[in-house]
């Protein structure tokens, strides 16, 4: 395929992702190298494209009203009860540091002879969120960082 | 720039290491970047499984509604505990909207947007990783390619990832250890190509937002980040296979001033963390192991494919974490100056 151009044949199965996976890339390669090709491929997903858009502007959709009761409902659901929030307060994850924390605090409060200057606490989250942050350029880094380790209480 | 010409030179030292190196399939390399850059031009709704293993193994499954070319937003359904909880990523800032606390955090992202950057990182990439096609498969009822990345040094196969055939959206990923098993894998149960509307974009009403304190610093070279450190930073002498110095920060946390320098393969990252005063380390929800680092105490502790190490040197504090093992990690340590 790089010696040879595609045809209008191979250049709509590649479109439409149905070429085999080494002709896929024959066809990557050659398209890399070939301004000709890529702009008859480019007319072609132009043409795919409108034809698309065309499809979807006369596909019916559910009223905006539908749309916002049904929204307001899963919100509704989500909401914790008292009972609930006073569950999450006690699960390990919440109360272990909290338990952790006043110990400290009473520790560093009533221990005899304890320096002025003591060593500063830092999570073990804020070091992997500034990882995952400063690493979000990366080919594959995945730029939305996992919900577990932001809702630590990270913002103080 | 300067993130470039840095790559520029470990490359060219690398190039001299990995006598013998097959050259990439440029086929499969060009696909590869396709599918790299799609979501820049590409919008998509779905709903993802994400499987972590290792030791305590869990899935999480969140909705996503992604807007080309940089408003992503993820809603998560699970686990329990997350289920409210989403995180929208806009225009280099990242908000975690956290339903349990009624609040938004807000935070730094620096997303892919920079092309140049992007175009260094993969030539870094294409240096240390062959890129081999695997066989086709389908996910979430589209044809994927399977487009698998081996590390030149170990000849181990360290990512897999299965992208869309017509679209190029990477619709599975997979990451393995050393020693071949699959530690993280993130799939696509369904995908359906349209533009969420951008209302959906919008946070919460009622929540306030805080500032996380990743916000304060600005990513630029390491050896500027060192020079403006303000105290004498020690750096590695040794670094894995294939890694190179790409990125550094000077962020003020809790009122420490701290050096973040970042090093890279192209697919695997490690930062090294060096507190300008005396700290110690909390680990919420983890329990740490306690090891020895050239005859220093350490902490260490792993989260699915990352692993932490953080060990004091007088005045200094210093952490490692990144997605290379332990033992790296230890050798890295290692080979910074008492």
């Amino acid at each position: 395929m790089n010696e040879t151009h595609p045809n209008i044949d191979q250049i709509v199965d590649h479109l439409h992702g149905e070429l085999p996976a080494a002709d896929e890339a024959a066809m990557h390669a050659h398209l890399a190298g070939c301004p000709k090709c890529q702009e008859r491929r480019n007319e072609e997903a132009a043409i795919t494209q409108t034809l698309r858009a065309h499809a979807l502007a006369t596909q019916l959709e559910l009223p905006p009203a539908l749309v916002a009761r049904i929204r307001m409902e899963i919100a509704e659901a989500v909401q914790p009860s008292w009972r609930q929030r006073l569950r999450l307060f006690f699960r390990p994850i919440v109360l272990l540091p909290v338990a952790a924390a006043a110990a400290l605090v009473i520790y560093l409060r009533f221990s005899p002879g304890h320096s002025a200057v003591t060593p500063t606490p830092i999570d073990a989250a804020y070091y992997v969120n500034e990882h995952a942050a400063l690493a979000a350029k990366a080919p594959f880094a995945d730029n939305v960082p996992p919900a577990t380790l932001t809702l630590d209480d990270e913002a103080r | 720039m300067k993130r470039v010409n840095l790559i520029a030179v470990a490359l060219a030292a690398a190039t001299v290491t990995i006598a013998g190196a097959q050259p990439a399939n440029d086929g499969a390399s060009a696909m590869l970047m396709s599918a790299i850059t799609a979501t820049s031009t590409l919008s998509y709704t779905g709903t993802v499984e994400v499987f972590r293993g290792g030791k305590s193994s869990e899935t999480t499954v969140y909705h996503v509604e992604h807007r080309a070319p940089n408003l992503t937003r993820r809603s998560y359904t699970q686990p329990a505990d997350l289920s409210g909880d989403a995180v929208l990523v806009e225009r280099g800032l990242i908000y975690s909207v956290d339903s349990e606390r009624h609040r938004v955090v807000e935070r730094r992202s620096d997303p892919a947007e920079d092309t140049t950057a992007l175009d260094a990182d993969y030539a870094l990439l294409r240096e240390n990783y062959r890129i081999v096609l695997e066989g086709d498969e389908a996910i979430a009822g589209r044809r994927t390619f399977g487009i698998g990345l081996v590390n030149k040094y170990t000849d181990r196969s360290t990512m897999l990832v299965r992208i869309d055939a017509v679209t190029k959206l990477i619709l599975e990923k997979d990451e393995f250890a050393a020693d071949g098993t699959l530690v993280d894998r993130m799939r696509f149960v369904v995908v359906r190509y349209a533009a969420a509307p951008e209302s959906d974009f919008s946070l919460p009403p009622g929540f306030p937002v805080v500032r996380g304190d990743s916000l304060e610093g600005t990513p630029e070279s390491p050896n500027r980040a060192v020079e403006s450190a303000g105290f004498a930073v020690r750096e590695p002498h040794f670094l894995p296979g294939g890694f190179a110095p790409v990125e550094g920060d000077v962020v003020k946390f809790r009122g420490i001033r701290t050096v973040h320098l970042l090093y890279s393969d192209g697919i695997r990252n490690v930062s090294l963390f060096e507190n300008a005063a005396p700290s110690t380390l909390e680990t919420s929800g983890v329990t740490p192991e306690h090891v020895h680092v050239d005859g220093r105490e350490a902490e260490y502790a792993q989260q699915e494919t990352t692993v932490l190490l953080s060990w004091d040197d007088g005045p200094l504090h210093y952490t490692l974490v990144g997605e290379a093992g332990l033992v790296d990690l230890e050798r890295i340590a290692s080979s910074i100056d008492k």
